[in-house]
């Protein structure tokens, strides 16, 4: 004889309750380096032409306020705080002659150079052994420079103090100008 | 085997109706009962369960390091450097249709929080993308929200999370930067 009993067999499994929702984070890191740049001069080299006039002293040109020369600096950047600098020596004879600079003459020059396009602009105008001059961004800054020459004029023969109206030493003249810009 | 005292000890035929108020957990498979005088007998069995929707454990996590952001002329680069993904979560599972919230936030400067040159900024947005088997979802920290989608189907596999198409309004302010991808699985 058959028979059918039937079971109903309810199995509950006990399982640990699920918590509302889960979460996993990934976390990203990276990072900026310091860095600054300076872009390619338009002109990398600045003649200044014929210095003098007929009276062998600085042409009234020269002598002015108004930039005789300039170049741009373009794309120059920090992204950090920084300090701009221009370090530049009188310009002086490429070959010094052989004798002392004799009374009433110069062979050492000094002018402003004017370099624009930081928060404040530097005017450097060197005589010899001077320290370069400075100007600080405190935040992140961008901006293309402008270098300016004017306002020349005749130092005495240590290079030391300015003498205005000396005959200029016959001669090919030049210097260098260095600017640079980094970290405060 | 569990057995009940209200039933009949074995060997014996009792014609009563057998009231079995029984919730137990027994083996599967066929029960004999020993019968009376035929050689053999039988029972049926019906057997009702119940699975929870649940989902495994999602603990864990990682950090990606992207390295150096800024290309040499300050800009973001436009690929990360750093290795871009990660297998956030290896082998999940959720036995059930569930919801996934993925809300990646940009990368931030740590040090500065403000610029005053607009030609310089201190965040970098991305894509943050997630895969989990054959189930796929996207954010932009530019837009601002999360993601919010659902499976079509349970769903078992590695998930990984990568991070790509970095971009920023302007160069780059030095410094740290951190930024994170959460994920969230709950069952609607």
């Amino acid at each position: 004889m058959n028979r059918t009993i039937p079971f109903i067999v309810v199995a509950a499994f006990a399982l640990t309750p699920l918590a509302a929702q889960a979460q996993v984070t990934v976390n990203l890191t990276g990072t900026v380096n310091e860095q600054c740049a300076l872009g390619i001069p338009d002109l990398v080299v600045l003649n200044l032409m014929d210095l003098t006039g007929p009276d062998g002293r600085l042409t009234a040109e020269l002598l002015s306020a108004t930039p005789k020369v300039q170049t741009d600096i373009p794309n120059a950047w920090c992204n950090m705080p920084s300090t701009l600098k221009i370090e530049a020596a009188p310009l002086s004879q490429a070959v010094a002659p052989g004798y002392n600079t004799p009374a009433g003459f110069s062979r050492l020059l000094t002018f402003d150079a004017v370099l624009e396009g930081w928060p404040a602009e530097i005017r450097h105008r060197p005589l010899l052994g001077s320290a370069a001059s400075t100007t600080s961004a405190n935040t992140p800054h961008a901006h293309d420079l402008t270098l300016s020459i004017a306002s020349l004029q005749t130092l005495n023969a240590d290079g030391a103090s300015e003498a205005a109206g000396l005959v200029v030493e016959a001669g090919a003249y030049s210097t260098e100008i260095v600017i640079s810009v980094g970290a405060q | 085997m569990i057995r009940p005292s209200s039933l009949p000890a074995f060997g014996t035929i009792q014609e009563k109706p057998v009231k079995t108020p029984l919730i137990c957990a027994l083996a599967l498979g066929a029960a004999a009962i020993a019968g009376g005088s035929s050689a053999q007998d039988s029972a049926a069995l019906q057997t009702v369960s119940e699975v929870t929707a649940r989902c495994s454990a999602l603990t864990g996590g990682a950090t990606l390091d992207l390295g150096e952001l800024a290309d040499i002329d300050g800009f973001t680069k436009t690929v990360f450097d750093g290795p871009d993904s990660s297998t956030a979560v290896p082998g999940y599972w959720c036995n059930a249709p569930a919801e996934v919230t993925l809300a990646a936030t940009p990368l931030l400067n740590q040090d500065v929080s403000t610029v005053a040159d607009p030609g310089f900024t201190t965040r970098i947005d991305y894509l943050a993308s997630l895969a989990w088997r054959d189930f796929s979802a996207v954010n932009d920290t530019a837009d601002g929200n999360p993601t919010i989608q659902e499976t079509a189907e349970a769903n078992i596999g590695d998930i990984v999370v990568t991070v790509s198409d970095p971009r920023a309004s302007g160069r780059l302010v030095a410094g740290p930067y951190e930024g994170a991808v959460t994920i969230t699985i709950r069952l609607p």
